[in-house]
């Protein structure tokens, strides 16, 4: 099980911010008035602490992958999905920005 | 590098044994395997045939679904043609669209792995052929059902997409919408049945010393496309569920007029929609992946970048559901997310495409029929992501949206990243199990013919899209510029059926299954499924050192063959194979697998007829072949964990393995958890519709009613019963079996208690279940529960049963493992019900 | 079966040729999606010859994990991020709320035509009208989507991108036409039966002789009593035809008070005169399948082209 929430950590991490940022735009549509700009900070602070999260996950899976003389596949795909949530995440960070009015 | 299990890999060095192998070895495997005879064909259950029979069927599908669309080309060549008719072509398009999605890809995708995995993965079958054979007769009758519905007429004709309201009760009152959702349900029953079957197969029945990193870039997507399964498919079986019940019941999910929305039916459908592209696509990659090293003689560049893409994929392609919704006025906040998703989920398609040149250019490629599929479908798969790439800027998608533009950009990418690598796959792997393989000559002229009608047909699509023409239109007017374009596209439709029709020529020149041996690895693959093999599959099961295990171990298939592995015989009676551990695959246990029976085949027709004639609305007949369905799937599980005389058993060189699994070890085990997966996925998606629907109209909800306290009080006592019925039975004392037999009984009665506290508290409050989208949500969840609070009851009588034959015994633990999970969940389940219904949204 | 190429050509392709400024930038982005992608995919042809035919020195340097580094993940991320920063500025804008004081038409989707209403200033239903948008020039105009049936979707691709008409909901979609004219527009979303021909015309006047249309259509106009008229009153027309000014005052299809002065009957299908009227009333059914007009064999040909006559004079 450690195994897989390590290989799958940066997708996890994804997962979980596109969970909190649907859910903050939805609630944000919800309450139509003018706190939107709260769900957007909020959406841009939970931006913010998971792209730390798959930052800190690439750069300990990508130490592993390199350091080990047999590095397993698991600290490559870790690294690299990590990397991959990692864009998802900053580009997903973009959206809330570009609200309407 | 450490254990996983306690066992001491060195044990491996004891392979490739010394010496001769004992008489009658080989003979008794090839009685415990032998073939069906005679009829019992349909009785079958190994992976040999029902991987064969599966991939038949869907490509059977996939030439009838062609059909009808040369039919709508044909309708399309000119302008206001009266070929055939407006209700006729409604039809047509539905039936094509669901004919391919859902008869032709998943299972196609879904045979292949089917009938490759076990192969690949050294093992001699999928952990429960019964299972898969189950699935594939429910398949094949539920599909040529739904299908035969378009030659009576009464096919369903809203689109493949089914959008509410037009398919409701007011706008489509004919059975023909419920033809669909039937079609539908079968495949839904089919194609998890399958991921159960593929999850369990990769994970626990892999060679021994095949670990993650030596495992087969196949048996990676089809890992990935299983668990996709298992998380999508739940949303579009909670959405047809709740189309039918709207049908039937007049409960308001999606009917605005009683406070339902349509769009909650376009969120269910897309968030199962979406993913399901890449469910398709990812098996294909997966072949893909496999037959360019093979063609292009050499190990495949960026192995553990082709894996992040498809676990990638697999994640990132739930994200984006929305935007086939761009148009529906959603928050530009929402659309925006969803954008940036669409965007994210193209990378890692890009990171395998460019996998695949770097492959072909680090070795040298033969021309070969595989070959050209796999080349010609990555070229045309690239032009397709590009359309959607620009399909993802929403503002383009404004205009592209439900026009030609987008049945050009889906045919793009789901010929070339499903059916041409398909294709591939067909050509490649048909010598494994064919006597011949295929034509060369033959292939190439089949190549080419749908090469060029694919871009004959589509390409120019993407013109008359922009040029204004929307989708699904029978006919259009002469004024409009349209009828080139079309022509040309019907032209291309007609070269493509050509390519097909060599393609069938070539089949029944050369494809001769089911024989003694097979042609051989004419393309030189690197796989174990190119090991000599029979229907027992290998002889003896090898350890892998290697990700290319046939190019590194030279002397691997001459000492599989002399049986110097592991399980060179049988060990303890019957059809037997190895389970080995999660992520280094070391040897755990030996499974003991069925015998053909006919029960999962009677299973399949009476499962088939009750929903058929519950589609036809013969009620009685339907309820009579329901019990009987529900009776032949008793008498299969009765068939089930049987007692065991023999604890531990020589797997080979001496090596012992236990014969019976307990708790996680147990492959059954594996498989309820991962049901009752999708059975969570269905509950927290319907707590998703009863959110969603109460955003629309909060002020259509009454307040809550009844005792949650009381509801939450029983179902924990259920759970608890059903764990110290679990702890009993493994204490093993001389009552042991009847107390244990007592609380699992009981368990299930208080689960049912809370579940009619649960509905009675409701009901009590007076409230209507068609009244509004409130009661019709709590009615779907009671519903839901329901059934579980059924099965569990009958597991209640069936644990009563088996005490009564003895098969109680605490060294025979997992029927009672099984059930006491089951019984767990299902107390979980209807807490969360009971609390989301009360407390959401708030007194 | 002519005289509607002008209004619904395909040449040039409208999502290519745009008309106003809820089009224009779309445009501009599908064309810069359409070259790039066009280049991209000219390079990975290029890549993939080189892989396959190139020579060894060439290839031996493509086949590396290299490539897989670059193309297929540094690449893509770079063009994407500068593709996607665009896209959602260009969604932000082109999503921008209406304006106060614009404008507002009410256009309602049925089975298989379009109901519009043209709103006063306080939002009521001032003057109805029926598949035929009527803009002014230069000003943008909201657009009131709502769907009395099934999920309908208005496609005006020299105007705007579409927009679904959703029943229970409404949507907004604005536009604003740079020039007079007459743009093509129709249903795009599957809605059963005939949806193919399920079409609509814009037609964008100059300021002022948009305010004489209004103030021309909110009158009812002054039929001439006669044979045609009596006919439509006594064939029971007015069961589902409004025509203000007579006691036909039927909701459930589209009103006629001044069908006579529209380009195009049975939504956007057949250009509109004395003829294709009559043919209309004589046998809708044949047209256009599966509309809810029932075919009238009782009406001899002499009445039909009465009535036709009548209905033509209803300008």
């Amino acid at each position: 099980m450690r195994g897989w929430l390590y290989i799958l950590g940066g997708l996890l991490i994804w997962t979980l911010h596109f969970l909190g940022v649907y859910a903050f735009v939805s609630l944000a549509a919800q309450t139509r008035a003018a706190d939107t700009a709260e769900w957007q900070a909020a959406s841009l602070a939970l931006s913010v602490i998971c792209g730390l999260g798959a930052g800190a996950l690439f750069l300990v899976a990508s130490r592993r992958a390199r350091r080990t003389s047999s590095a397993s596949l698991a600290d490559h795909v870790a690294a690299l999905s990590a990397m991959v949530g990692g864009v998802g995440i900053l580009w997903q960070a973009f959206a809330p920005a570009f609200a309407t009015g | 590098m450490s254990s996983e299990t306690g066992f001491d890999t060195r044990l491996y060095g004891r392979f490739p044994t010394k010496g001769p192998r004992p008489d009658g070895e080989l003979e008794a495997l090839e009685d415990a395997w032998c073939g069906p005879r005679g009829w019992q064909w349909i009785t079958a259950i190994n992976n040999n045939f029902i991987g064969v029979y599966y991939l038949g069927a869907a490509l059977l599908f996939f030439l009838l679904a062609g059909a009808l669309s040369l039919v709508m080309r044909a309708q399309l060549a000119a302008p206001m043609s009266e070929l055939v008719d407006q209700e006729l072509y409604n039809q047509l398009f539905t039936v094509h669209g669901t004919t391919m999605m859902f008869l032709f890809a998943v299972p196609a995708v879904e045979a292949l792995g089917v009938l490759l995995l076990p192969q690949m993965l050294g093992a001699r079958d999928l952990p429960f052929p019964r299972l898969s054979a189950f699935a594939f007769w429910a398949y094949l009758i539920g599909g040529l059902a739904f299908f035969g519905s378009i030659f009576v007429g009464l096919a369903p004709n809203g689109g493949w997409f089914m959008y509410p309201p037009l398919t409701g009760m007011t706008h489509s009152p004919g059975i023909n919408a419920d033809f669909w959702l039937l079609g539908i349900g079968f495949i839904e029953i089919s194609a998890i049945a399958g991921a159960i079957e593929i999850i369990v197969g990769v994970l626990r029945t892999r060679a021994p010393g095949m670990t993650l990193d030596r495992m087969p870039i196949f048996a990676w997507a089809m890992l990935v496309f299983a668990g996709m399964i298992i998380i999508a498919f739940p949303s579009v079986i909670l959405a047809t569920l709740l189309l039918e019940l709207e049908r039937a019941f007049g409960w308001p999910f999606f009917d605005p007029v009683k406070g339902g929305d349509p769009l909650l039916w376009q969120h269910l459908f897309w968030f199962f929609g979406h993913p399901e592209v890449y469910i398709i696509f990812l098996p294909a990659a997966g072949a893909m992946s496999t037959i360019i090293p093979a063609v292009a003689r050499t190990e495949l560049v960026g192995h553990r970048l082709i894996v992040m893409a498809f676990l990638a994929s697999g994640f990132i392609s739930f994200g984006v559901w929305a935007h086939h919704m761009f148009t529906v006025g959603l928050p530009t906040l929402s659309v925006n997310v969803f954008s940036a998703a669409s965007m994210a989920v193209s990378v890692p398609a890009g990171v395998q495409v460019f996998a695949w040149i770097a492959t072909l250019a680090a070795g040298k490629m033969r021309f070969n029929t595989p070959g050209l599929f796999a080349v010609g479908g990555l070229v045309i798969f690239v032009a397709g992501g590009l359309s959607g790439v620009m399909v993802a800027m929403v503002p383009f998608d404004w205009q592209a949206h439900d026009s030609y533009f987008i049945v050009a950009h889906l045919h793009y990418v789901l010929i070339g990243g499903m059916v041409f690598p398909l294709f591939a796959a067909v050509y490649y792997w048909t010598p494994l199990v064919s006597t011949r393989a295929l034509s060369e000559r033959l292939g190439r002229w089949v190549f080419w013919l749908m090469f060029a009608g694919m871009h004959l047909t589509f390409l120019p699509m993407h013109l008359t899209g922009l040029m204004g023409m929307p989708r699904r239109v029978y006919t259009y007017l002469p004024d409009r510029g349209w009828d080139l374009p079309n022509l040309v596209s019907t032209i291309g439709a007609f070269v493509f059926a050509l390519g097909a029709l060599v393609w069938i020529v070539d089949m029944v020149r050369n494809f001769r299954p089911f024989g003694a041996s097979n042609a051989g690895n004419v393309y030189g693959g690197s796989g174990l499924e190119w090991l000599p093999n029979d229907l027992y599959s290998v002889r003896s099961i090898p350890v892998v050192t290697s990700l290319y295990p046939l190019w590194d171990q030279k002397a691997l298939s001459r000492d599989v063959e002399a049986g110097r592995y592991f399980l060179p015989g049988v060990a303890v009676g019957g059809r037997e194979t190895i389970v080995t551990s999660v992520m280094n695959a070391e040897p755990q246990l030996l499974l003991r697998m069925p015998k053909p029976s006919g029960w999962h085949v009677w299973a399949a027709v009476f499962t088939a007829a009750f929903f058929l004639l519950l589609t036809v609305q013969a009620y009685v007949a339907s309820a009579i072949f329901g019990l009987l369905a529900i009776y032949t799937m008793v008498q299969w599980c009765w068939l089930m964990d049987k007692p065991m005389d023999q604890p531990l058993a020589d797997i080979g060189a001496g090596i012992l393995a236990p014969s019976y699994a307990k708790g996680m070890t147990s492959p059954g085990w594996w498989a309820m958890a991962i049901t009752l997966i999708v059975s969570g996925m269905v509950v927290l998606l319907t707590g998703f519709s009863y959110i969603f629907l109460w955003s629309q109209r909060p002020d259509l909800w009454a307040p809550p009613a009844g005792d949650l306290a009381g509801i939450l009080a029983l179902l924990a006592a259920g759970a608890g019963a059903a764990w110290i019925s679990v702890r009993a039975l493994e204490h093993d004392g001389p009552r042991s079996p009847w107390v244990a037999t007592l609380f699992m009984a009981l368990s299930a009665g208080l689960v049912t208690g809370g579940w009619v506290l649960d509905a009675t508290g409701w009901l009590g409050a007076g409230l209507k279940f068609d009244g509004g989208p409130q009661g019709a949500t709590i009615a779907a969840l009671l519903s839901w529960q329901g059934v579980f609070v059924a099965t569990g009851l009958l597991m209640g009588v069936y644990a009563v049963f088996r005490l009564m034959f003895g098969y109680v015994r605490a060294s025979q633990p997992t029927t009672f493992q099984v059930i006491g999970l089951f019984l767990g969940y299902a107390a979980a389940q209807g807490a969360f019900a009971a609390a989301l219904s009360r407390l959401f949204p708030g007194v | 079966m002519s005289g509607l190429g002008e209004i619904f050509g395909g040449w040039p392709p409208p999502v290519l040729d745009p008309a106003g400024p809820f089009a224009g930038p779309v445009t501009a982005l599908a064309w810069v999606l359409l070259i790039s992608g066009g280049l991209v995919l000219a390079m990975v042809l290029g890549v993939t010859s080189v892989a396959l035919f190139g020579p060894r020195r060439w290839r031996a340097k493509l086949g590396h994990e290299r490539l897989v580094w670059i193309g297929g993940l540094a690449f893509p991320v770079v063009v994407l991020t500068a593709l996607l920063l665009h896209g959602l500025s260009l969604t932000r804008d082109l999503s921008a709320p209406p304006q106060p004081g614009e404008t507002r038409i009410r256009v309602t989707g049925e089975m298989w035509w379009w109901r519009v209403a043209y709103l006063d200033t306080a939002g009521r239903e001032a003057v109805q009208d029926a598949n035929e948008i009527h803009i002014p020039v230069g000003r943008p105009v909201t657009l009131e989507l709502e769907a009395a049936d099934v999920i309908h979707s208005l496609w005006i691709p020299r105007l705007a991108g579409k927009v679904d008409m959703i029943p229970g909901r409404r949507n907004l979609m604005r536009i604003n036409a740079d020039r007079p004219g007459t743009y093509a527009a129709q249903c795009a979303e599957f809605c059963g039966g005939p949806h193919a021909l399920m079409g609509l015309v814009v037609v964008a006047h100059a300021p002022a002789e948009w305010d004489a249309w209004r103030t021309r259509t909110a009158a009812p106009p002054t039929p001439t009593p006669g044979r045609g008229a009596e006919l439509f009153l006594s064939a029971g027309c007015g069961a589902c035809h409004t025509v203000r000014g007579t006691p036909a005052n039927g909701l459930a299809g589209p009103d006629l008070t001044h069908v006579g002065s529209r380009r195009t009957l049975g939504a956007g299908i057949l250009p509109n005169h004395q003829g294709t009227l009559a043919a209309w009333i004589a046998d809708s059914q044949a047209i256009k399948p599966g509309n809810r007009m029932p075919a009238y064999p009782v009406l001899s040909g002499p009445d039909i082209r009465a009535l036709a006559a009548w209905l033509g004079s209803l300008k």
